[in-house]
């Protein structure tokens, strides 16, 4: 049974669950970070947070949408319109990890992208994350994009499936950069969704 | 100063609560988090599931969450070490908090406090004294003489804390701690009579 969950815009004090679902969504390496920036006897995961709280960046609250079933937040979008045109001139200064994912950015100039879409474990299976690749298609035709875009991990078949079914498409492919102990491997791959 | 509110914590702060967690224990929580994730999964989410866990030490059933508007400030977690630890089970806990936990069972009795923790933005705003003032409430209504804690001694503006409000060192043990930290020192054990 799916019960019919609350959407609504982030607001600060979400920052601490947003942390958590932007390490879900980035699969650990986002901790990682956290971990280089606050260095060694410091709490990376108030970096976390704290990057949630910020009122811009790719992670900020602002560009946020909770899905929430009772009191709990189940579930997370964060996304943003990209520049167009899109400057790749920063690129070499970027660390490594990051450069096959801003190359495929720099493919969809002006695509509204799902830079996190996360639902916790307890909450999967129901339906929000179809939900929320709506709430996007929507943030996309309000902020006249043509498009939500979205780049998923070769690796995470599950939720390649489930973006193709809400209607996005392969466009490109870089091959993934990922901590030397990652399981994980191979490729991210840019999709785009519907026409807005 | 801001003006706070206290509440017991529900399963809906647990990302908040073990982020205070991991401030508390200077990053040390999420280590052992990392580790139990393993490569390629989300400590966060194992520190989340772990503060949702009813029975745990951690838990929310045993959080106080300070709150300043809308947002969780600061939290208290703790009881009474004999409901929290038990004696004959402490080689299971991951190396870098055994010495604390063989530090909290010392203080049988009193309600321990496990974790006192304010984020950056609401540090230095006296949330640390009145979390203090909830953790002696918790001891009155427990029917505990009173409370406990575990400090490192590198942690000079929580011992000076401490101290003003009354806790005296009881024991220390020599802390283990991650080869990369710049803190080194011994983990000492606090406590105050009630006030």
């Amino acid at each position: 049974m799916t019960i019919a969950p609350t959407l609504r815009p982030a607001t600060r004090a979400d920052a601490a669950t947003l942390a958590v679902l932007m390490d879900i969504a980035g699969e650990g390496v986002p901790n990682r970070l956290w971990l280089e920036m606050a260095g060694p006897g410091h709490s990376a995961l108030e970096v976390g947070r704290e990057r949630a709280r910020r009122e811009d960046g790719g992670f900020s609250y602002r560009h946020t949408t909770v899905a929430e079933i009772g009191d709990e937040i189940a579930a997370c979008l964060i996304g943003y319109r990209l520049d167009d045109p899109y400057d790749l001139s920063g690129l070499d200064d970027m660390p490594e990890p990051f450069r096959p994912l801003v190359r495929l950015e720099a493919q969809a100039p002006g695509t509204w992208y799902v830079n996190v879409l996360a639902t916790f474990a307890e909450y999967r299976g129901q339906g929000l994350g179809t939900r929320l690749l709506d709430i996007a298609g929507s943030h996309a035709r309000d902020a006249g994009a043509p498009a939500p875009s979205i780049i998923v991990g070769s690796w995470n078949t599950g939720a390649e499936r489930l973006y193709a079914r809400a209607g996005f498409q392969n466009v490109a492919r870089e091959p993934a950069i990922l901590p030397p102990a990652y399981p994980q491997s191979g490729d991210w791959l840019l999709m785009i969704g519907p026409r807005t | 100063m801001h003006k706070s509110q206290f509440r017991l914590a529900t399963r809906a702060d647990s990302g908040s609560l073990a982020i205070l967690i991991d401030i508390a224990a200077n990053g040390l929580a999420n280590i052992i988090w990392l580790d139990q994730a393993g490569p390629g999964h989300s400590a966060l989410e194992v520190g989340r599931q772990s503060v949702r866990q009813p029975d745990n030490v951690d838990s929310y059933r045993n959080a106080t969450v300070a709150m300043v508007g809308p947002e969780i400030a600061g939290c208290i977690i703790g009881g009474l070490p004999e409901d929290l630890y038990d004696p004959s089970r402490l080689d299971e806990k991951p190396d870098l908090f055994r010495p604390v936990a063989r530090l909290a069972v010392q203080a049988a009795g009193t309600w321990y406090i496990d974790v006192i923790a304010s984020f950056a933005e609401y540090r230095g705003d006296g949330l640390g004294s009145k979390l203090i003032g909830v953790a002696a409430s918790k001891a009155e209504e427990t029917g505990a003489p009173g409370n406990s804690l575990v400090v490192g001694s590198w942690n000079r503006g929580a011992e000076r804390l401490y101290a003003r409000t009354g806790f005296e060192e009881v024991a220390r043990e020599p802390a283990i701690l991650p080869e990369t930290y710049p803190q080194s020192g011994d983990w000492i054990l606090m406590r105050r009579p009630l006030p």
